[in-house]
Order: structure tokens, then sequence, then C-alpha cells
């Protein structure tokens, strides 16, 4: 199973390319501001639902992401900084609308298509030797991140699957660098606990 | 490393030693540092070992392979073969639903080619695979830098 | 380094946002220290498996879709505002930019009935060459389906088709363009 797709063109763009396509949108070129949103949508809309683990809710939050984006790029001063910028304003969107929500717990919020909850799964192993399915792994994935704190989520999110810069990462949340590599590693080490007691091993 | 990585990494340091003292040996290695042929029959080991990853469906590592031929060094006049090589396993990649990584083929060793011949038939392969996956606008791209380059005739 | 600072240190580390002198530092201590590399072996393979399911959501159509209408719903950037205001309070000027108006549209038209006909002649330039390579796909699928045929009914190796312009006729590595001539 793949995480990253193969697009050419669309997985990465050169800083320069990026840049050029910033100046085209601002001054109102549309398709330019659709290839800036071809190139970041993806990671966004991910990033956001591991955060609210509801996809109709990623999927609003990610189209008022680049709604406000687009409003407000004429603020944007160093193109350079479009992606950690863009996800403050993702992030701004998790927070706004998700204040005073209650994370998830284990056995209420996560059910996977016939209505089990991933530690059900994990205890209908009555054979531990037997093979997990790959769907079933992602459920565990999926689950262990939401378990996670949102302070230690996001981090992890960012850093172990959106796959950015610790530096990064800080300016998003808008915490020290210091900080930031503490909170990753100690969500690793949640993460890595509970996988372990999912998979039984 | 794991101890036994150290192992095996020693033992792959002996070898290379052992190779090196028995240079002098072998009358090839004497001869000049780079010689057409054996860069040729190096190519054709390669090629045959791009197909056997292709046919096991090992599409990355073909693919890695695949570069490898590209990246050795070549005189100019061999620029018609190679090109032809490389729309060759660009469209293998292709036919096995593996269009995207056919493309990025194309894309890296593209810098490779000098004659604006290539350069011309790589651009318009591209421009065919960018088709073939539904990106029009970027296929077009294709042909106008293929169509420039034409123009612009002998200035590689 | 010690074995607290290293284990506090092993995500950075692992994930080569160390700083050069520590991250020296750390892998030196992890080659001596049995418990150290455990504890680094198990990070790696938690990150894999995580990274191996973290299957990604697509982003649908209407997101953009939606978008898309709303932002053209926004109103246009400013510092369109200043020219008209300008020329509504200069007669001369409303005369002046109506005739350059004019002629600007006029160069328009002439331009875009260019950029049609360049674009035109790129597209059949295109559409020569794909037509060209849809024919060849068409003629190896054709002969996929013969040779298939072929080794279903037991016809020997030699039947098959020579896939490369410039193999030799020797029966090994019949599509190898590389195998020499003269060998």
């Amino acid at each position: 199973m793949t995480k990253k797709s193969l697009n050419p063109g669309v997985d990465t763009a050169s800083p320069a390319l990026l840049a050029r396509l910033i100046e085209q949108a601002k001054k109102g070129d549309i398709e330019a501001y659709q290839s800036i949103y071809d190139l970041f949508s993806r990671k966004v809309l991910n990033f956001i639902y591991r955060m609210v683990a509801s996809i109709e809710e990623a999927e609003d939050l990610t189209q008022e992401t680049f709604v406000t984006v687009y409003q407000k790029l004429e603020s944007l001063k160093d193109d350079a900084k479009f992606e950690p910028w863009l996800f403050r304003i993702a992030r701004n969107y998790v927070y706004q609308k998700y204040r005073r929500r209650v994370p998830p717990t284990v056995s209420v919020d996560f059910l996977d298509e016939e209505g089990r909850t991933a530690s059900e799964l994990a205890d209908e192993r009555k054979d531990p030797q037997e093979e997990f399915q790959a769907e079933e792994l992602d459920d565990v994935v999926r689950e262990v991140v939401l378990e996670l704190p949102e302070k230690y989520r996001e981090v992890f999110v960012l850093s172990a699957i959106q796959d950015l810069s610790y530096q990064e990462i800080a300016e998003i949340v808008g915490r020290s660098l210091a900080s930031v590599k503490t909170d990753i590693h100690r969500a690793r080490l949640q993460v890595r606990k509970r996988v372990k007691e999912y998979l039984k091993v | 490393m794991r101890s036994g990585d150290m192992r095996s990494f020693r033992l792959a340091i002996a070898g290379a030693v052992l190779g090196v003292t028995l240079f002098p040996t072998m009358p090839l290695l004497r001869a000049q540092a780079w010689d057409l042929n054996k860069t040729r029959s190096v190519a054709e080991s390669q090629h045959e070992i791009v197909m056997i990853l292709i046919r096991k469906k090992e599409f990355d590592k073909a693919a890695e392979e695949a570069n490898k031929i590209f990246q050795m060094k070549w005189p100019e006049d061999q620029e018609p073969i190679l090109s032809k090589e490389l729309i060759w396993f660009a469209g293998q990649f292709h036919r096995n639903r593996q269009s995207a990584l056919a493309v990025r083929l194309l894309e890296t060793n593209l810098s490779m080619f000098k004659t604006v011949k290539s350069k011309v038939a790589i651009w318009k392969e591209k421009g065919y695979l960018l088709e073939a996956m539904g990106q029009h606008d970027k296929a077009l791209d294709c042909f106008r830098e293929a169509q420039r380059l034409e123009k612009a005739g002998g200035h590689p | 380094m010690d074995c607290r600072q290293c284990s506090d240190d092993l995500t950075a580390y692992m994930d080569g946002e160390l700083a050069e002198s520590a991250a020296q530092q750390l892998k030196q201590h992890l080659e001596h220290c049995e418990l150290c590399r455990a504890e680094y072996e198990e990070l790696r393979d938690t990150a894999t498996f995580v990274s191996e399911h973290a299957a990604d959501l697509e982003p649908v159509p209407e997101i953009w879709n939606n978008l898309r209408s709303r932002i053209a719903e926004l109103p246009a950037p400013a510092g369109s505002f200043g020219v008209f205001r300008f020329l509504a309070m200069n007669r001369w000027a409303g005369m002046l930019s109506t005739v350059a108006a004019t002629a600007v549209l006029a160069l328009g038209l002439w331009g875009y009935e260019r950029y049609e006909q360049s674009r035109s002649e790129l597209e059949s330039y295109m559409s020569e060459y794909i037509q060209m390579r849809a024919a060849q796909e068409h003629q190896y699928e054709l002969r996929m389906i013969q040779e298939r045929d072929n080794a279903m009914q037991g016809a020997p190796e030699a039947e098959r088709a020579i896939d490369n312009p410039f193999a030799d006729t020797r029966p090994v590595a019949l599509t190898n363009p590389f195998h020499a001539e003269a060998r």
C-alpha cells in the first residue's frame, strides 16, 4: 500500500515555480491558484482529517482554508513561507471549530465499516499468528493517532505523515523548536506503545 | 549499523582491495580509462536487468537501473540509440500502467541529451504520455517545447 | 552522551533534525549501546509501520468546484479602482483612454487570432505524433496477442518479434540495442 501517489508535476514543485504561481494568483489568475490548490490540497485535507476525524468536516474546512488563503494571499510577503502559512490557516480552522470538542475516545467514536471498534478488531484475532488485513492496519494507525492529545497529534501528523521539517512545524503551531522536538518525540513514543498494544506483539 | 552489517561491509572492503591489487593483471584495464565497447557491454547487461525487473513488476527498481544506462559516459553519436532506448523503456512502463513513472524516467534523463533531435523526440514522447494520462495542458506544453526546439534548429 | 540524552534525541536523529555534531555523538553512542540501539530500531519500525498504513484521502472535485465559485464572487484585487477614478475626473483623459482602449482591443483581437492560429498549429503538431504513437501501440498489442497465440501453440522462440531496431540477429538478447556488432 503506497502512501504517496506517483503524480509527476503535482507532488512537489520547485520554489521558483511556486513563487511564480503565487504571484500570478495574487493578480487574480484563478488557473494559477488551481495549480497551487493541486499542489497542497491533499496534504491539507489529510492533516485536517487526522485532527477532526470526520471526512465531511475535513472537506469543509479544506475548502474554507483555501478560500481564506486566496483572500489573504496579498498579505503573504515571503513566497518561500507559503507552506507553513497555509498550514497555520488550516490549523486555525481546526481549533476554531473544535475548541470545545472532546477528543474522540477509543471505544465510542471510531467504528469501521461493519461497526466494529479497533479494539474489538484486535480482540477478534484469536490466533495471534493470523495476519492483519491492510485496511485494518490503516484503521489501527488512524485510531492511535486520534487517541493522541491534540497538542501531540498535530505535531505527530505534521512530522510523521506530512513530512514537514521541525522548523516549519514550529512556525505552524507557534511554539519553540525545542518544545516541538520534545512533543514529537513524546507523540512517537505514545504511538509506539499503543501500536504494540493493538497488535499484541 | 548492526554487527552483521559490519561484517559484510568488511568483506566488501576486502573484496575491493583484492580486486584493486589484481588490476595490473587485467589487460583491458591497462588500456584507456574509457572505452566505448566496454560501455556498450555494460549497457547491454543493464538493459537485460531492466527488462527482467519490468517483467517481475519491480518498476521502481527497473527505473533506477534504467537511469544508470543514461548516466554513463556516451559520445554524441550514440544519442539516437540512447534516445530510442529511453523512449522504449518509457513505453514499457506506460504499457504496464506505470505512466507516471514513465514520465519521471523521461524527465530525469532528458538533461543527458545534447542533440536537438534527441531532445525533441523525448519531449514529444513525454507529451504523448501526459495526454494519455488526461493532462492535456501539460501535454501541450511539451509539444510546444518540442516545436520550439525544432524551430530553433541546430542550437542544442 | 549518556543513555538519557540519547533517548531524548532519538526521534530528532531519526528525522534528520539533529545538528551535525550531536548526530555524530548519538551515532557513536548507538554503536556501543545495545539498549539504545534496540529502542532506535523500535522507533524506526513504528515510523515505517505508520507511514505504510497512513492511507491518504483523495481530495474530491467538489472541494475545488465550490471553492472556485466562492472565489469568483470575491471583489477584484485592489488597485484597479484608482485608474477609473482618475479618468472620470479628466475629460480629455477620458477620450484618450477610449481611443487607447479601442486600439488595445483591436491589437488584442489580432493577437488573439494569431494565438488561435499558433495554438491550432500546435494542436495538429501534437495530434500528428499522438496518432502515430497510438497506431504504434495498436500494432504492438496485436503483435503481443499474436506472440501469445504462438507460444500457446508451441511455436519456437525464434518466432518472437524483435522489439528493438538496433538489435542484431543473434538469438541472444534480441531486444538489446547495446549488443555490440563487433564482438
